[in-house]
């Protein structure tokens, strides 16, 4: 491919020369990429980036690019690792459509986001130019066609001397270009540099002085060659929220949500991706007193958690898909037993080992039915960051208010994105209080359900006047062990009962828009945002629709077919499989839905349609407005 | 150097386990006050007292009006209830508000010292009579006897393993011939520290006798071989001694003796002179233990007989084996 070269790089077709001057380019929403093979500190870099911003008050969306293998060969399209980080001027709540910035650490990894769709047409793409000259002939040929492809699009490509740069500081560029990079973005977005190098201390806290001061020279010389070399910067204000907000996963807030709720065990064993929570919790949890234990299995775990809780804790278990499919049987125990638990599911694609690092909202139905025998309980989902964090505390009252295990089900989108939301202000009647043990009433029995309710009092061992046999067998009030076709029924009635009880006090959920249109979108968990922006523009081409996010889908909020009676049409929008309805061999009779729709369409009797996909990523706004236009009521655009 | 020095750096040495006490002893108060006060404003309406309960998501979600019946507990602190958590928030309090003084004692001329330590430590340990009052109080559990004076004073023995975990630390200050350790090998437990700041004349290995394998014990008038002690997690005893006395520093983890203990000064001259009830022959005891478990094994073998030189060498427990048999004669 010939090249010119009028500042550094390479000018892709159809785009005019950079010129001298300094172009500002202001946006209110930026998407910026940086990928690379695994291994090279693309994700450090963004998620310093990701941070950096987030402090200098711009709204955040952090989403991992994870290889489907963990250590892929290098320079395969397919390797490519990274970060997608969205920044905007308002609270940012999906990782949009596709990138307009990115920075790739070859150009392998870039044709590979290119395939997939993900960078805008006009996008801005800084590559590393090793490869162009690289003494390998195949390499250079690789180097040469993937050029060749990606002048399908005009996108602006500017060649980097990434390695040529870092070898004047470092002597394996491989293990710093992630800070050279740092600094090219540093300078396009003018990021505080103080700011930025206080991050790179506290990312490599654990290492040598000498290694952090390697990395800010790292950081200053990109800075540097961006200044003197690019003729374009990003200005993207700041959110006008001046409240003191905090940045953070959807693991650490779980993990701090569960410090919050006064939760004072935590069983698990390790599981993508699950196991951050516990990484951080154990680094912090001690100090307030409370346990991290990893148990031998995913079933220890559940019976630990369970075990601590049925002595009086409250305790807590953390897992993904597979490791659900293995607490099943004690689930049930807690259900049986009526012991409080609380259990996250941080969901990744499935079935069986699936995709471990990969995003689906594919066991909503195994958490609300998974468990051999009726085993009623309690499932939510946190649809944010923030929600992760306050969904803890609101769990762990239920459990205990309830006696029965509540699944919160979060997702790998939540678990390994970043954003930032309002500093919580601690507040003390979120620790759990002191269980009850004053002595049991002469007569009283473990399980004297109220008729009503089913509720009883939680007996906790060594309270006098509390001893009694605890079983996972049918049993009766008194916990003795008891087929009788009476006592089977009543224990049923009364354990279920709860679960109604539960539904009475819940609200109806708010809709997002008109009360009323041709097309209302449900959604539950990390969609929301992705929904919510779909929606929008949707409302501004002049459709009506409007959406709803639940946050309870066992039981699930009161009111729904009331609110879904006022549209022509109703779908839910997921991340997991349906089939397409106009396939020969789909008919109405075997047509597979998406799991909250099969949920609705039973619970409610209303034709729920749905629009899921399952694409290993996050459902992007711009995806979802085109399922929306597709599944709008003939005749119902206005 | 005078006593006051001596004290001043033995708290500097234990300042962050001092600090840890007093802090969860004013994270403790800070609870308490907070259940006094939600207490006696009594007009938190319970129903703006359970949306707080569910956080923010939750309360968007839940009527708490609905959920109140089944999620409110009934029933407040009444009148007696209310009296005894404010006599535990007043004892938490004033030990926060106390400062240094909780965390020294002296020993009388002619003293028992272990009375003395135990007293101190049933002053500061009314911190933990404090809370058990506030639990039982909130969680109805029947309350034990003599819980009532657990805020005025809370003994040692009464403590539990989570209590004795963050027990204070303390200094005493104590005249070499009241210095008497053996008894203290009792209440030694949990992560308990004590520096004693030996006055006058002192014998001049006393401290042997609490060399057993999970306790710092050191006999030392050096900082730095009294921070290395303090560094160390669990139980310990430390002595600042006047000039002349043996230094050594034993520090548990160490799988054999001689890992574990480091003489560094050993008085050749047995003493002679009772000192107070302490009679010379128990104080030569002592510096005959201090040199009999500095004295390699082997040299034990060799004074009673020596072993032959073709003999291969023995391992720790070989050594051991051979010297036992020798003396068994077998």
């Amino acid at each position: 491919m010939e090249t010119k070269l009028p500042l550094v790089g390479t000018e892709a077709p159809g785009v005019e020369a950079p010129s001298k001057t300094k172009q500002v380019i202001r946006k209110d929403l930026h998407t910026v990429e940086i990928v690379s093979d695994p291994g090279e500190g693309a994700q450090k870099c963004a998620q310093i980036f990701g941070s950096v911003s987030a402090k200098m008050g711009n709204g955040v969306w952090t989403v991992e690019i994870i290889p489907a293998e963990i250590q892929p060969p290098p320079r395969v399209p397919a390797g490519a690792s990274g970060n997608r980080v969205r920044l905007g001027s308002a609270p940012v709540t999906n990782w949009g459509d596709r990138a307009e910035l990115v920075v790739a650490l070859n150009e392998q990894v870039v044709l590979h986001r290119h395939r997939l769709d993900a960078l805008e047409e006009d996008a801005i793409i800084l590559v590393e130019n090793m490869w162009k000259t690289h003494s390998d002939e195949d390499i250079r040929a690789q180097w040469a066609a993937a050029m060749e492809e990606l002048s399908s699009k005009r996108y602006r490509i500017i060649e980097v001397p990434m390695q040529e740069e870092c070898l004047k500081i470092v002597p394996d560029p491989r293990r710093g270009k992630n800070m050279f990079v740092l600094g090219i973005l540093s300078y396009l977005h003018d990021r505080d540099l103080e700011l930025t190098k206080e991050q790179i201390a506290h990312a490599f806290h654990r290492k040598s002085e000498e290694v952090y001061l390697r990395n800010v020279d790292l950081l200053m010389a990109g800075y540097r060659w961006a200044e003197e070399n690019l003729d374009f910067r990003f200005e993207i204000p700041p959110t006008p929220d001046t409240r003191p907000h905090v940045v953070m996963n959807g693991n650490e807030a779980v993990a701090l949500g569960a410090i919050a709720a006064g939760i004072e065990l935590l069983a698990m064993y390790p599981i993508t991706p699950a196991t951050s929570v516990s990484h951080y919790i154990a680094e912090i949890f001690h100090k307030y007193g409370g346990i991290l234990h990893q148990a031998e299995d995913e079933i220890a775990a559940a019976g630990v958690a369970i075990g601590a809780s049925y002595a009086g804790k409250v305790a807590l278990t953390v897992t993904s898909g597979p490791g659900l499919a293995l607490k099943t049987e004690f689930i049930g125990l807690a259900v049986m037993t009526e012991i409080p638990l609380v259990v996250v599911d941080v969901q990744r694609g499935g079935p069986a080992t699936g995709l471990p690092t990969k995003v689906e909202q594919s066991d909503l139905l195994a958490a609300i039915f998974g468990q051999p025998g009726d085993a009623p309980h309690v499932v939510m989902a946190p649809a944010t960051i923030e929600e992760c964090f306050y969904a803890m505390i609101t769990a762990r009252r239920i459990a205990e208010t309830f006696r029965m295990p509540v699944i919160v089900l979060t997702d790998a989108n939540l678990a390994t994105g970043v954003a930032p939301f309002p500093r919580p202000k601690l507040d003390p009647s979120w620790v759990a209080p002191p269980p009850d043990l004053s002595p049991i009433p002469p007569g009283l029995r473990p399980y004297d359900w109220d008729p009503q309710t089913g509720l009883s009092r939680r007996f906790i061992p060594g309270t006098p006047g509390g001893m009694h046999t605890l079983t996972g067998l049918a049993h009766d009030e008194g916990s003795r062990v008891a087929y009788t076709t009476d006592v089977v029924q009543r224990g049923m009635t009364m354990r279920s009962r709860k679960l109604a009880v539960f539904q009475s006090t819940l609200k109806p959920p708010k809709v997002n828009g008109p009360e009323e249109g041709d097309l209302l979108v449900v959604g539950w968990g990390s969609t929301k945002g992705a929904i919510e922006e779909a929606v929008a523009r949707a409302q501004a081409e002049g459709l009506k629709v409007s959406s709803l996010h639940l946050t309870f889908l066992s039981p699930l909020q009161p009111g729904l077919k009331k609110i879904f009676s006022r549209f022509k049409k109703v779908i839910t929008v997921e991340i997991n499989y349906s089939d397409e309805p106009d396939h020969p061999y789909i008919t109405p009779e075997n047509r597979r839905y998406g799991q909250l729709a099969w949920l609705l369409r039973a619970s409610t009797l209303v034709d729920v349609d749905c629009w899921t996909r399952v694409l290993g990523e996050p459902l992007k706004p711009g995806a979802i407005l085109e399922g929306i236009r597709q599944k709008m009521p003939k005749g119902g655009a206005s | 150097m005078p006593s006051e020095e001596r004290i001043i750096q033995a708290l500097e040495v234990l300042a962050p386990t001092r600090e840890a006490f007093l802090s969860a002893v004013a994270l403790s108060a800070e609870e308490v006050r907070g259940i006094l006060e939600r207490e006696a404003e009594g007009q938190e309406n319970p129903l703006e007292k359970l949306a707080r309960e569910l956080g923010p998501l939750g309360s968007a979600h839940i009527d708490v009006e609905r959920l109140a019946p089944f999620a409110v507990k009934k029933g407040s602190l009444d009148g007696g209830k209310w009296q005894r958590v404010r006599k535990a928030y007043e004892t938490l309090r004033d030990l926060k508000n106390e400062g240094d003084s909780l965390f020294t004692a002296r020993c009388p001329l002619d003293g028992y010292l272990r009375g003395t330590i135990l007293e101190a430590l049933g002053k500061a340990g009314r911190a933990f009579g404090a809370a058990r009052v506030v639990e039982a109080v909130l969680t109805g559990i029947p309350e034990p006897e003599g819980i009532e004076d657990a805020t005025v004073f809370f003994p040692q023995s009464r403590w539990n393993r989570a209590e004795k975990a963050h027990a204070p630390p303390l200094v005493v200050e104590v005249e070499g011939q009241d210095l008497k350790v053996a008894s203290l090998g009792e209440i030694l437990e949990g992560t308990l520290k004590i520096v004693l700041v030996v006055n006058g004349p002192a014998a001049p290995a006393p401290l042997v006798r609490l060399i057993t394998p999970g306790v710092a014990v050191a006999q030392t008038d050096d900082p730095a071989d009294l921070a290395i002690w303090a560094s160390v997690p669990g139980p310990g005893v430390a002595a600042l001694m006047p000039p002349g006395a043996a230094k050594f520093l034993h520090l548990p983890g160490g799988a054999t003796l001689s890992h574990r203990l480091q003489v560094k000064l050993l008085p050749d001259k047995e003493p002679r002179r009772a000192l107070g009830a302490i009679s010379a022959f128990q104080q030569a005891e002592e510096l005959r233990q201090l040199r009999a478990l500095t004295t390699p094994v082997e040299t034990l073998v060799s004074s009673n007989g020596g072993r032959k030189e073709e003999e291969p060498l023995l391992d720790e427990a070989g050594q051991l084996a051979a010297w036992l048999i020798q003396q068994a004669r077998l």
